[in-house]
């Protein structure tokens, strides 16, 4: 019984370290690869730190194992008499120490680029792209309005008269830094776009940025990460990255839709609308 | 002990076994706040009715009397080979873009004209290319030139559909009354009345068109709990949900109006009324009753069905005709202050008279939010004072200055809720006396007011430039 | 093994002898209801979380169904949904899980604890006949039960369905969670009798602790559970308080009486302009944040309050196993105190994406991180403990070893949580989840089911089961791992948290034989509690009778009879030395040195001399 149970405590990190080995080809692991470079280097952090664990968890687990093996076969007659050793506990202490403090000091800098105002790109702060409202249980999005030559105005912090709306779509343009001002009409909420390695809690009388680059065309999901009532689930939403000229020419779209009267054609409502 | 431990385990496996059911006892509730007045025999009938031509939850009936899509696929036979059909499908056929022909396996295809009509032929395969079925059985045998409608069953896909992202809210029957209902404000929408709100058909009895109940499903309805399923629900599966719903209306129509005719002849107090003013014996009374309605089942119901049944399918397959949609008459006035000038002057005018209920301040709390209103179909005064919908369920005008607006935000949206009213609520449709072009003075108006407030209180305050929009919905 | 226990045996005789008050014969209604014996309300505080344990259990197999499953017929709750063919509403899940949260860490994980372990062995560790203040000690008891009564209320008006977190604006304006109404107020007053109760016991037991020692019993002479139990009586004295305020704050923003008497419509967490349920837009100039900064202050201590006694419980029986002394025990009670300390400056961690100051994350990163330390000394010191140590595979070792392995797994995946920017990505998904349950339920619970096994025969003088013991482990654990560890990979694929049918999102489609294989594993799982109940009860009749020291222990609780009576020693204890005297040379003998025992040469004490004479 001794062999069995100091083989159970042996076979199962092994088994849960060749169960997490093979969880990637069955997709069970990262939605991709991420879509912007910030979350690369997200997932890059991620992975340090999986190395740094899988070794102690291997380290530990083992002496775990062999020490439960080694005091469950020892043939002395007494157990060996120690209170500890100051060695080791300084050992111990120091070694963990430093590595836990490397890991911390190293992070740093992408929660500064990702989260702090004053690192984000300059040309993303000064022209957010939308603005959305998460409420329960829907992500409305605000674009500004487009001026005579179809180029999309500042976006005011309240509504004005000819801003363009849409409704769980929300559509971006590729390969420059994107700022949208995130809010809550309602109950907290958390934009969570899992390709790109964001989220952000949306909180009720906060206006919050967050700024992304896609490096990627594509249909991404967004969901709702903060428990926000029963439909909590039911906030599904996509990101749409596309290039500039498509991404211009849905803002076009969305102007005639809004202005749409049963006559006009799209360009007739552009006219009319200045 | 051991042998303990085996009775535990085997009372735990049938427990679970016992319990997790496949959902069959999901069923249909039926209306009772109109059955209630109705003799519990009549409400059989009415029910046994419902069954026959609906069928349940589970396992529903395709009833051709009625506009509704049953099957993905509606064609023609074209020719029989043995136990091979070929086929072509109507132009008008369902999205059949990515559509699996596999699906079509296990499926049957229901026969809509000819001598078999409404008989169903089990499939074993379908073949994109040459458009032939596989029969697995040849116990019906269809004619050439039949109509048939086939594949994955349309509304089964929908119920599933339905099931699993509205039950909860509208109810298993389309009451708008399942387990989340109570705590919305405003309620979900019961179908059983065959009324939406949101059309573009005439008010105030035009139903919904497809493309109604798609955008609303689409962009949802904001100020509601009605969420966009859109991305959620593909194409495909979107028009499923709309044909169940539209089956789901239908079906709670019927019975709404078979027992609105029941209603008078069979009152379930009529026995004991007839008791009372001729003194014979209820149980007499009871019975004379029961003959009656026999009698009736077998000579006049099939024929009632039929035409409650005809007059629904009417007006549906209206709302589908081109046409049915509101087109304004002219194209939107220009957006100018001096368009939204004439807008105001409407709005507070007697002729459209808009501030009656929306207010001066157009807040939704005009006047009539403070009178007690009539129930227009009991004709009794409701208990407390404010307007009441066709559910009898408190409503509030619209609170204009918050630029929400649930039939959605687009001109000729605002331009149909202004003409044709809002279905089953007071808002009624502007007087055919205001012309096109002032019903855009008034749209062009309604759009301004969360930016430019209507100032409060009297006319006086008619300068409306100039004053920001602080009570937006910006904060 | 056990040559002192039969050598004590003799005192059994004389049992109420020497103890102090406790002659007199007790109504049923004084010994057993209302007691203020420190033994009976541990028990009382044992039965009500094992039975509070299985009731949280179901839930848990509720929402896992649901994950699994979703919209198909649940067993159990099944029928209570007839009309929609056994399809749970989505307010229903999250009811479910904001229960089962509710109940698990204010019923069961908290209470068996500090409530059940804290109570039953203080007095009995340190040599001290009962708690300092009794009557108070029985009030900590019976104030849970009015706190069970405000959940099963919340139960009854539909259940709280804001989460355990309760965070606002969801929890705090009654139209924005749908059963919100009476539900949460009373889930709110539930938290706070719990918060009473636990403060009642946090003050006794420092106080017990601090003044009413055996002679001899130092400080440094306390075996770890004690230190444990002290350390988390103080968090819980200094953390709670904050707990409390806050949810009266909330209770004062949600109380709407109706009627003529209003509510008190205070503004602490609600801002202005918010449009919930169509209702017209609040007004205020309140700040959410506010709560979950007061929430966690508490709640993050709490997760130590919730950890720390199954650590030291955990120290001793290793000790006790292995024939050994604990492997550094200094480093031990500091490391504890470390985490207890560092615990209150951590609680930021909680809150790194919900939009406080982003300085704070970089702060609060660095203190998380270096909270991993003690933690990890700890684990390094009872690896040493098992080093060289003669162990003998029962189900205490079993469960201890559990305990340890499982300690390692929770204890690295925060590691992922506490770095920041992988934080983003991990918030409020299955990381989470998974990283908790490794904490309070694969540790804490194994050190408890460790801890029933191992003082089971001071409670009722009878050992459990030892092959129902070791099957209840191999189901839990095996049953524990299948449930926990996935759920790693469904974090790391991005599987939020709380959502009723996740699959509608297209990343998680392909998650859900995952979650299935979770389900199967949790129902394993609570299937092996009905061998723990079942070896609990019948071992109480047909279990093994033993003497006083089973398990060759060293503590003062084994120098008392087993079940110990009214005022637990026949004999006054005194304390001669440190509780881990595990084959000590000088103490040629036996492999252990119990610390009543008088060195050589110095008398025995009076009442020894007495049982033995």
């Amino acid at each position: 019984m001794r062999k069995f149970w100091c083989g159970f405590f042996i076979f199962w990190p092994i088994a849960a370290i060749i169960y997490s080995a093979v969880s990637p080809q069955f997709n069970w692991w990262f939605p991709g690869p991420s879509v912007t470079e910030l979350g690369q280097r997200i997932d890059n952090l991620f992975y340090l730190i999986l190395i740094i664990v899988t070794a102690v968890f291997i380290g530990t687990q083992v002496a775990l194992g062999y020490c439960l093996w080694r005091a469950s076969h020892n043939k002395e007659e007494r157990a060996w008499f120690t209170h500890g050793s100051h060695n080791l506990e300084v050992i111990w202490s120091v070694v963990p120490s430093v590595i836990l403090l490397f890991l911390a000091l190293y992070q740093m800098d992408v929660w500064a680029l990702y989260r702090v105002q004053s690192f984000f790109p300059k040309e993303a702060r000064e022209a957010p792209v939308a603005e959305v409202t998460a409420r329960q249980f829907e992500w409305r999005i605000r674009y500004p309005g487009l001026d005579e030559h179809g180029v999309p105005k500042k976006l005011h912090l309240k509504p004005q008269p000819d801003d363009l709306y849409t409704v769980n779509d929300l559509h971006v343009p590729i390969g420059r830094p994107v700022m949208i001002n995130l809010r809550s009409d309602d109950v907290q909420h958390s934009f969570f776009l899992p390709h790109l390695r964001i989220k952000q809690d949306a909180i009720p009388g906060q206006i919050i940025p967050i700024w992304f680059k896609p490096e990627r065309p594509g249909n991404f999901d967004l969901a709702c990460a903060e428990l926000c009532g029963w439909g909590h689930y039911k906030m599904r939403a996509q990101l749409i990255v596309e290039r500039e000229v498509e991404f211009q020419a849905y803002l076009q779209k969305l102007r005639a839709d809004q202005n749409y009267d049963g006559h006009a054609t799209p360009s007739a409502v552009a006219k009319k609308d200045e | 002990m051991s042998v303990r431990w085996q009775s535990l385990i085997v009372g735990l496996a049938c427990a679970l076994a016992g319990c997790g059911g496949d959902g069959s006892q999901m069923r249909f509730v039926e209306n009772s706040t109109l059955a209630k007045p109705v003799h519990r025999k009549a409400r059989a009938v009415v029910k046994t009715t419902l069954e026959e031509h609906f069928g349940a939850p589970l396992n529903s009936v395709a009833w051709l009397e009625l506009p509704v899509k049953y099957g993905r696929a509606e064609g023609k036979i074209t020719a029989i080979d043995d136990q091979t059909l070929s086929v072509e499908f109507n132009a008008e056929t369902m999205d059949l873009t990515g559509f699996d022909a596999a699906e079509f396996a296990g499926t049957e295809l229901l026969l809509t004209s000819g001598t078999n009509q409404e008989k169903a032929i089990p499939l074993a395969s379908f073949d994109g290319k040459t458009k032939t079925f596989e029969m697995s059985s040849l116990a019906v045998v269809p004619a050439v030139g039949d109509q048939f409608v086939a594949g994955g069953n349309v509304l089964k896909h929908g119920r599933k559909l339905y099931a699993r992202h509205c039950q909860h809210c509208h109810g298993v029957s389309g009451d708008g009354d399942g387990p989340t209902a109570k705590y919305l404000n405003p309620r979900p929408r019961d179908y059983r009345q065959g009324k939406f709100k949101f059309t573009s058909t005439a008010g105030p009895a035009g139903k919904a068109t497809r493309d109604d109940l798609r955008r609303i499903l689409g962009q949802g309805i904001p100020g509601t709990y009605m969420p966009a399923f859109v991305p959620m629900l593909k194409d495909g599966e979107l028009t499923a949900i709309i044909e169940y719903v539209r089956w789901l209306a239908m079906r709670g129509e019927v019975e709404w109006q078979l027992l609105g005719q029941f209603k008078d002849e069979y009152a379930s107090d009529r026995a004991k009324k007839e008791a009372k003013e001729s003194g014979g014996k209820e149980s007499e009374i009871e019975k004379q009753i029961d003959s009656q309605l026999k009698e009736f089942v077998k000579s006049g119901l099939s024929a009632l069905v039929q035409e409650v049944a005809g007059d629904l399918a009417d007006k549906w397959i209206a709302a589908e005709e081109e046409g049915a949609a509101i087109i304004p008459e002219l194209a939107r006035v220009a957006d100018s202050p001096e368009s939204r000038k004439r807008g105001k002057d409407l709005f507070y005018g007697k002729v459209a008279n808009c501030v009656n209920c929306h207010g001066l301040a157009a807040k939704g709390n005009g006047a009539q939010t403070e009178d007690v209103a009539k129930n227009l179909r009991t004709g009794e005064l409701y208990p407390t004072p404010g307007l009441f919908d066709d559910w009898d369920q408190p409503v509030k005008p619209r609170d204009l200055t918050r630029g929400i607006y649930r039939g959605g935000r687009r001109p000729i949206d605002i331009y149909r809720r202004i003409t044709q009213g809002i279905k089953g609520t007071p808002m009624p449709g502007a007087p055919k006396t205001i012309k096109s072009d002032e019903i855009w003075d008034l749209v062009n108006f309604v759009l301004s007011i969360p930016f430019e407030s209507p100032a409060p209180k009297t006319a006086s305050a008619h300068s409306i430039a100039g004053q920001s929009g602080e009570k937006g919905h910006a904060n | 093994m056990s040559a002192s226990g039969v050598a004590l045996e003799h005192g059994h005789d004389h049992e109420h002898a020497h103890g102090a008050p406790g002659h007199h014969e007790l109504s049923f209604i004084k010994k057993y209801v209302f007691s203020t014996d420190h033994k009976m309300i541990g028990m009382q505080f044992l039965f009500t979380t094992l039975l509070m344990m299985m009731v949280g259990g179901t839930l848990a197999l509720g929402v896992r169904w649901q994950v699994a499953f979703p919209w198909t017929s649940m067993p159990l709750f099944g029928p209570l949904f007839a009309e929609s063919g056994g399809q749970i509403s989505p307010e229903f899940y999250t009811m479910l899980f904001t229960m089962h949260a509710t109940v698990m860490i204010f019923l069961v994980i908290i209470p068996v604890l500090a409530g059940a372990f804290g109570n039953f062995l203080i007095p009995l560790m340190i040599g001290a006949d009962d708690m300092a203040f009794p009557v108070l000690n029985m009030l900590s008891y019976w104030f849970m039960i009015p706190a069970i009564g405000c959940f099963a209320l919340s139960f009854y008006f539909g259940g709280a369905a804001a989460g355990w977190t309760a965070y606002p604006l969801l929890a705090d304006l009654r139209a924005a969670a749908p059963s919100s109404g009476s539900a949460q107020t009373f889930w709110l007053m539930g938290v706070t009798f719990v918060g009473v109760s636990s403060m009642m016991g946090s003050v006794n037991y420092m106080t017990t602790i601090i003044n009413m020692r055996a002679p001899g019993m130092t400080l440094f002479r306390m075996p770890l559970t004690i230190w444990a139990m002290l350390i988390t009586a103080i968090l819980q004295a200094f953390a709670l308080p904050v707990l409390t305020a806050a949810g009266f704050m909330q209770l004062f923003d949600r109380l709407d009486f109706g009627g003529p008497l209003e509510g008190i419509h205070t503004v602490f967490f609600i801002p202005s302009g918010l449009v919930v349920n169509n209702a017209d837009p609040t007004v205020g100039g309140g700040q959410p944040l506010l709560w979950q900064h007061l929430f966690w202050f508490y709640s993050h201590p709490a997760v130590y309050i919730m950890l720390l006694p199954a650590m030291g419980m955990v120290s001793d029986m290793l000790a006790c196993m292995c024939r050994k002394p604990v492997f550094g025990y200094k480093p031990m009670v500091f490391s504890m105190s470390a985490i207890a300390g560092l615990g209150f400056i951590v609680w930021g961690h909680h809150m790194f994406i919900s939009g406080m100051n982003p300085a704070l994350g970089m702060t609060f990163m660095l203190s998380t991180i270096m909270i991993a330390l003690p933690s990890a000394v700890k684990v390094f010191n009872w690896i040493g403990t098992i080093w060289g140590g003669r162990l003998q595979f029962n189900t205490v070792t079993l469960n201890c070893a559990a305990f340890i392995s499982m300690f390692i797994v929770g204890g690295l995946s925060g590691i992922f949580m506490a770095a920041v920017p992988v934080d983003i990505y991990f918030h409020d998904t299955y990381m989470i989840v998974a990283h908790f349950h490794y904490i309070v339920f694969g540790t804490t619970l194994f050190g408890v089911f460790g801890a029933i096994q191992f003082w089971y025969p001071k409670m009722f003088g009878r050992k459990m089961d030892e092959t129902l013991g070791k099957w209840h482990f191999l189901l839990s654990f095996v049953g524990f791992n299948g449930a926990f560890f996935p759920m790693h990979m469904l974090g790391i694929a991005g599987f939020p948290r709380r959502y009723a049918d996740p699959y509608i999102h297209p990343y998680l489609e392909h998650l859900m034989p995952l979650n299935q294989f979770i389900t199967v594993s949790a129902i394993i799982m609570g299937f092996g509690q009905f061998f723990l109940l079942y070896n609990f009860g019948t071992s109480w009749f047909r279990g093994e009778k033993v003497g006083r020291n089973p398990w060759g222990a060293n503590g003062l609780e084994w120098f008392a009879p087993s079940p110990p009576g009214h005022g637990n020693f026949d004999i006054p204890p005194v304390c001669y030395r440190g509780p881990y005297e595990y084959s000590n040379p000088n103490h040629p003998d036996e492999d252990h040195w119990m610390q009543t025992d008088p060195p050589k040469g110095k008398k025995k004490p009076e009442g020894d001399a007495g049982a033995h004479s």
